[in-house]
C-alpha cells in the first residue's frame, strides 16, 4: 500500500473513531442537559416555548384523537411538529418501547409479554371507547337489530350463516373482522366472541375506517368498530337491548368498554409531557368527546 | 512530469475502485438481506409450514399452502389476461399503428406506469368490488378482481417492452419476407414475432415477477379471509403471500413465531421470484442459442 493511501486510511479510521466517541460522550451530556434545562424551568415558573418534533403511531382507533390533538397543538405552539401515523396497538406498543416513535397508541391493555420485551414503558390513559356491531343503513334490519352477545358471538363465528335466522332477508351473512393483534379485535374477542373462533371466510379489514368502508358498501355486510368510527354510512346494533351510544357506556348498561392508552419509553420528556397533558385536558377531552369517544374524567 | 503522470494513474486507480464499491453495493445488499430473511425465516421453514392446510397465528397454525396456491392463481390468470391484451396491443403498435395514433396510446400506457399502487388498489375497492358484486356474484372481492386491478398493473410494462422488442426487429428482415411473396400477416407470424420473442418472453417475466410481489393494489381487491382455504371458483377469496404479511406484519410480535413464520413467506415468496426468472432466463437463453 502507497504512503496515500495509509495517509487516508488512517484518516478515515480515526474520523470513525472520533465520531463514535464523540457519540458516545455526547448521550450523557444532552441528558444532563436535558435536566438543568427542566430545573431551570421549574425554577423561573413559567412555561419555556416548545420546540421540537414529536411522532406517534400506533392504534387506529386512537389515530383521531391523536391527529386532531396533534392539529390543535401545532396551532397553539408554532415550533412544534407533530406527525401522526397508524400501524395498530402492537406496533403502536412496539414502536414506543424500542424508542422509533416517541409516543405510541393502543385500543388495549398492554400485555405482560410486552412488558417484559420493553419494561421502560410508561402508560397515560387518554380516553373511554366501546366496540359497536355495525350494519349496512339499507339492511332491513338496520335500526332495529337487537342481538344478545351471544348471537354476536354465532355470527362472527359462523353459526348463523344468513340474515333470514335473524328475520332478515334470504342473503348470507358477509363477516368482517379485524387482523390478528388488532387491540379492537383483541377487545371485541374478549367481551363478545365467548371462546369461539372467527369464521374461516370472514373477510379481514386491517382498520377500522376500511371495516366501516366495507359495511358501508355492502348490505349483507356485517363488522365491528370502535364507538369512534359510527357515522351515518353505518347502523350500529342495538347489544341486550341498549343502544350503542356513549351515554350507556358510561352508565355501565352498554357491555363493552375499554381504556385507550398512550405510551412513552421511560418518563416523558417536556414536549411528550406537554402533549399528553393537552389531550388529558379539558380542551383535549372535548376533542375526545367530539369525536365519538368517552372523556376519562 | 514523470512524477505527475504517476499520480493521474493512481487517481484512476482509486476512482475505478470506488466505482467497484458502489457496483458491489447491490450484490452485499442483496445477499444481507437474503441472509437475514433466511435467518428469522429458518427455523419455521419445513413441510409442515408449506403444506400446513391451516393459518392462525392465534392457535399457533402456521400453514400457507392455500395461501400458495391463492397467489399462484390470481397471478397465472392477471398474467393470461394481460398477455392477451398486451400483445397483441404492442403487435399493433409497432406494425399497423399510424404514428399518431401510437403517440397517443404510448404515452397513455406510460402514464399508467405511473400511478400508485393503492390508487389502483382503492379504485378497486370502490368502483370494481361493487361493479362485481351487483353483476357477477360473491362478495366482489374476489379472485376475478385481484386478476382484473394486477392485470392492469402489469399491462404498461408488457406492452412498452413488447413493442420495444418488436420494433428492434431489423427492417430488412421484414423488407426480405415481403420481396419473398409473403403477406403482412405471414411476415408478422414468421419473421417478426420470431426474432422478437425472447424480449416478448422477458417482458413476461417481468410482469409475473411484477404480479407476484405487489402487495397494496391486490390487497384491497382479494378479500383476505380469516383462514385462507384452496379456491375453487374465480368468486372465491383468496390471501397473497404478501398481503399476508403486510395485514399481520406490524401487530406480530417481535420474537414470536408469528414474526417468523411471516418471514419464512418472505423467503418463498423470493424463492418463487428467483426460480421464475432463473427458469425465464435460462428458457431465453436457450432458444438465442440456437
Amino acid at each position: 500500500m502507497s504512503d496515500q493511501n495509509q495517509l487516508i486510511t488512517y484518516a478515515v479510521v480515526s474520523l470513525i473513531i472520533g465520531a463514535a466517541v464523540g457519540y458516545l460522550a455526547a448521550g450523557p451530556i444532552t441528558y444532563n442537559q436535558r435536566i438543568r434545562d427542566l430545573q431551570n424551568q421549574l425554577a423561573e415558573g413559567g412555561e419555556a416555548e416548545l420546540t421540537g418534533s414529536l411522532s406517534i403511531a400506533g392504534s387506529t382507533t386512537v389515530l383521531p384523537i391523536a391527529q386532531e390533538c396533534a392539529n390543535l397543538f401545532m396551532e397553539q405552539h408554532l415550533k412544534v411538529d407533530v406527525s401522526v401515523a397508524g400501524g395498530g396497538s402492537g406496533a403502536g406498543v412496539k414502536s414506543a418501547g424500542s424508542g422509533e416513535v416517541d409516543i405510541g397508541e393502543a385500543s388495549r391493555n398492554i400485555k405482560a409479554s410486552e412488558l417484559l420485551s420493553y419494561p421502560d414503558l410508561v402508560a397515560f390513559s387518554v380516553a373511554k371507547d366501546s366496540v359497536a356491531v355495525i350494519v349496512n343503513p339499507e339492511n332491513p334490519l338496520a335500526g332495529s337489530l337487537d342481538l344478545t352477545l351471544e348471537q354476536v358471538s354465532e355470527i362472527f363465528s359462523g353459526e348463523t350463516k344468513n340474515w333470514s335466522e335473524l328475520g332478515g332477508p334470504d342473503h348470507e351473512i358477509e363477516i368482517y373482522t379485524r387482523e390478528e393483534g388488532s387491540g379492537t379485535r383483541e377487545v371485541f374477542v374478549d367481551y363478545a366472541m365467548d371462546g369461539k373462533e372467527f369464521a374461516a371466510n370472514a373477510g379481514v379489514k386491517p382498520s377500522n375506517g376500511e371495516m366501516r368502508a366495507a359495511v358501508s358498501s355492502n348490505q349483507h355486510a356485517v363488522a365491528y368498530v370502535s364507538f369512534g368510527y359510527i357515522d351515518d354510512t353505518v347502523s350500529a346494533a342495538i347489544i341486550n337491548g341498549v343502544e350503542a351510544v356513549v351515554e350507556n357506556v358510561n352508565n355501565g348498561q352498554y357491555p363493552i368498554t375499554r381504556i385507550l392508552w398512550m405510551f412513552t419509553k421511560g418518563m416523558p420528556d417536556p414536549l411528550e409531557a406537554a402533549f399528553i397533558e393537552y389531550v388529558q385536558s379539558p380542551e383535549g377531552q372535548a376533542i375526545v368527546e367530539d369525536l365519538g369517544y368517552i372523556p376519562i374524567y | 512530469m514523470v512524477v505527475k503522470r504517476k499520480k493521474k494513474m493512481r487517481n484512476g486507480d482509486m476512482v475505478s475502485r470506488i466505482l467497484f464499491l458502489c457496483a458491489s453495493l447491490s450484490a452485499v445488499i442483496v445477499f444481507l438481506i437474503t441472509a437475514f430473511l433466511l435467518r428469522e425465516g429458518i427455523k419455521v421453514l419445513n413441510p409442515g409450514f408449506l403444506f400446513g392446510m391451516t393459518w392462525s397465528p392465534h392457535r399457533g397454525l402456521f400453514g400457507i399452502f392455500p395461501t400458495i396456491v391463492g397467489t399462484l392463481c390470481v397471478v397465472a390468470g392477471a398474467v393470461i389476461i394481460a398477455t392477451v391484451i398486451g400483445i397483441p396491443s404492442a403487435i399493433f403498435l409497432s406494425e399497423f399503428s399510424p404514428f399518431w395514433v401510437r403517440n397517443i396510446v404510448k404515452s397513455s400506457v406510460e402514464v399508467i406506469v405511473g400511478i400508485p399502487s393503492v390508487v389502483i388498489g382503492f379504485f378497486g375497492l370502490t368502483v370494481l368490488v361493487p361493479f362485481i358484486r351487483d353483476n357477477v356474484g360473491g362478495r366482489g372481492e374476489s379472485i376475478l378482481a385481484g386478476w382484473i386491478v394486477l392485470a392492469f398493473m402489469i399491462l404498461p410494462n408488457l406492452i412498452t417492452i413488447a413493442e420495444d422488442s418488436l420494433r428492434a426487429v431489423p427492417k430488412s428482415y421484414r423488407e426480405a419476407s415481403l420481396a419473398l411473396g409473403a403477406t403482412k400477416w405471414q411476415t408478422i407470424r414468421n419473421v417478426v414475432l420470431p426474432s422478437a420473442s425472447s424480449g416478448i418472453r422477458a417482458a413476461l417475466v417481468l410482469g409475473v415477477g411484477r404480479a407476484m410481489g405487489e402487495t397494496m393494489a391486490v390487497l384491497m381487491v382479494v378479500g383476505n379471509p380469516e383462514t385462507p382455504w384452496i379456491p375453487t371458483g374465480i368468486l372465491d377469496r383468496v390471501r397473497m403471500l404478501t398481503s399476508t404479511i403486510a395485514i399481520e406484519f406490524s401487530y406480530a410480535e417481535w420474537g414470536s413465531t408469528h414474526q417468523h413464520a411471516l418471514f419464512a413467506i418472505g423467503v418463498v415468496l423470493f424463492l418463487m421470484v428467483t426460480a421464475l426468472n432463473l427458469t425465464a432466463s435460462f428458457v431465453i437463453r436457450r432458444k438465442n442459442i440456437q
